[in-house]
């Protein structure tokens, strides 16, 4: 990497580092620690919850998405400002009546100290893996771009956010966020520029849209009702709206963003700001793997996006079948290229048959360069049997490397830490403050000093980003960093949902039936994706927050009408 | 009318007048996304 790069990258990661520790240097009590000044205005946190939610995975995996699979993730986030107004209304207030430090707080004040804990541990068990794959995720960059070892990056990653999380606490969160968010958004929209400028000349952004359109990548809405498919309208409106209620309203590490706002007035505008903006920001982020789709269809991309896989079969007896792959590669990419100019041709002046012969040829050509890359990951699974041949996550970063000018380089890779370090410093935070406040404080060591437990605050964030570290060494094992993250937190929220949805809405559930159910709940949920992953069930995991969601509800109620008769 | 946990009478929005207005404007404006995003489908499906 040129000089020029390293210095962008550095300098803008270090400026924000020095700017979270200088900006909450006076931070003397747990209560300004762990809760921050609560006077955060409505844009402070909005973008706080934005940048929490955005985590390098979002900037890595999702254009690498839309270069796959096309636009249909996009669905995935429909719920989400239902989600918001659902929050706004039943959540927000009561919270910020009752002014406390975590949402499991308000457990032991409705039911007991047992449904607290429980709570709070789902939460610390599913969050403290999250946090292990948000660090992975830039990782694997460095690691693949200079040969570093993982271990020694992750390491890094950790402890760039690490310094200001354990300075400021929350508002060293929320601080650093509004500029990770600014380097991000600029980032990202200079990247798109940049990917247009590139095209051919004939090819601009309308054509763009026509070739992506003509090969199926524009499938942005999908409204058949199939519990197998990942995303559709009603996985994303059903299953979404429960997924995102959760996070949104009993993640700590969402719930600590809008806790820090001046007023209630100023959590919900802040809440509703993301409920607007997320899902055009999600369509950008998708629509910019377009444009490398289309951007690929005219330069030459790898026949495996992971250089370190295909650096595994070069060393090895296999390199001459992978020199023949790479040659077919290169062979069907000319003819890519023509069949793209010849779609683009038949549209601007062909008739419809024309439009779907030359179609066809071009998804034909799709379909053997698919094959020929299938079986290359294939080779390399048979040299390297350990190798995750998933390279959808390196698509983006490869088109940053090869293809961006010096500058801009170290400007995208600045991008992608910030990005992992809004979301790592957010869940280090939340679950520091969750130790101290619902575990530690309240059952383990009480009526110390203030400052003891400010101390503790500080240990508790290093613990788990230690912890984090451990568990990004086997993130590896995950197919798909972006789903990997999903599938974890559909585990624990809905049972999590479920706690908080009884506590809200059936008024004659006790602390002892709302127990019962939510291990009962957990079980059901763990079961039901363990039954999916051995193929005797088809349920998508999206599905699985609303079963979880519903199970601890219905037993709940069932419990509390039998103590009752 | 029973009144949502916490309510306050003092909580207005800057604009718009109530909540339930502003709420109302965040979900038109999710519906005209949705509407446009599957217009853009059907147009290239």
């Amino acid at each position: 990497m040129h000089w020029i790069d390293w210095t962008v990258m550095l300098g803008t990661l270090a400026a924000i580092v020095a700017y979270g520790v200088w900006h909450t240097r006076h931070v003397r009590s747990s209560r300004e620690y762990l809760q921050g000044n609560k006077d955060m205005p409505w844009w402070t946190i909005g973008l706080s919850i934005m940048a929490t939610q955005a985590s390098a995975i979002t900037f890595l995996s999702t254009p690498g998405q839309a270069y796959d699979d096309g636009m249909r993730f996009a669905q995935f986030y429909f719920g989400l400002p239902v989600a918001m107004i659902f929050l706004s209304v039943f959540v927000l207030p009561l919270y910020y009546r009752l002014n406390v430090y975590t949402a499991y707080e308000y457990l032991e004040q409705r039911f007991d100290l047992r449904v607290r804990t429980l709570t709070a541990s789902l939460f610390l068990i599913a969050r403290g893996l999250a946090a292990g794959i948000t660090i992975y995720a830039p990782s694997i960059i460095l690691s693949s771009l200079m040969g570093w070892s993982l271990t020694l990056t992750n390491l890094l990653m950790a402890f760039l956010v690490i310094i200001y999380t354990v300075a400021g606490g929350t508002r060293a969160v929320s601080v650093t966020q509004k500029q990770q968010m600014i380097v991000i958004l600029g980032g990202m929209f200079l990247a798109a520029v940049i990917l247009l400028h590139q095209l051919p000349d004939h090819v601009g952004l309308q054509e763009s849209v026509q070739l992506a359109g003509r090969m199926g990548k524009l499938n942005i809405v999908d409204f058949t009702f199939d519990l197998s498919n990942r995303y559709t309208f009603w996985s994303g409106m059903l299953g979404g709206v429960f997924l995102f209620l959760s996070y949104f309203g009993t993640d700590q590490s969402q719930v600590q963003r809008y806790l820090s706002g001046k007023s209630l007035t100023e959590g919900r505008l802040g809440l509703l700001f993301n409920g607007i903006v997320k899902v055009p920001m999600q369509f950008l982020i998708l629509f910019t793997g377009i444009l490398v789709y289309v951007f690929f269809l005219y330069h030459p991309a790898p026949v495996h996006f992971n250089r370190a896989n295909l650096d595994k079969v070069i060393l090895s007896p296999e390199g001459d079948r992978l020199r023949d792959h790479e040659q077919t590669h290169t062979l069907l990419a000319t003819m890519r290229q023509e069949a793209a100019d010849d779609l683009l041709m038949a549209i601007d002046k062909g008739t419809s048959e024309d439009v779907e012969q030359a179609r066809v040829r071009l998804a034909d050509l799709q379909q053997a360069d698919r094959s020929n890359r299938e079986e290359v990951q294939a080779l390399i699974k048979s040299v390297a049997p350990e190798a995750d041949t998933n390279d959808r996550d390196y698509v983006f970063v490869t088109f940053i490397t090869r293809y961006l000018p010096v500058g801009l380089i170290g400007l995208l890779l600045a991008v992608i830490f910030s990005a992992a370090m809004s979301s790592i410093s957010s869940e280090l935070n939340a679950l520091a403050t969750t130790t101290v406040v619902d575990v530690y404080r309240r059952s383990l060591v009480r009526d110390k000093s203030d400052h003891h437990y400010l101390r503790a605050s500080r240990m508790f964030t290093i613990f788990w980003g230690v912890v984090a570290l451990v568990f990004a060494e086997t993130a590896n094992l995950f197919e798909n960093l972006i789903q990997a993250v999903n599938i974890i937190g559909s585990l624990f929220y809905g049972t999590i949902l479920g706690v908080f949805l009884t506590a809200f809405f059936l008024k004659r559930a006790g602390g002892r039936e709302v127990f019962i159910a939510a291990l009962f709940g957990e079980f059901v949920v763990i079961g039901t994706y363990l039954l999916d992953t051995q193929g005797h069930v088809s349920v998508a995991f999206l599905w699985l927050n609303l079963i979880g969601c519903l199970v601890v509800m219905t037993v709940s109620w069932l419990l509390s009408l039998s103590r009752r008769t | 009318m029973k009144r949502p946990p916490g309510y306050n009478p003092d909580d207005f929005p800057p604009i718009l007048g109530t909540w339930n207005r502003f709420y109302l404007v965040v979900l038109l404006l999710h519906a005209l996304l949705i509407a446009l995003f599957h217009l853009i489908t059907q147009a290239y499906s």
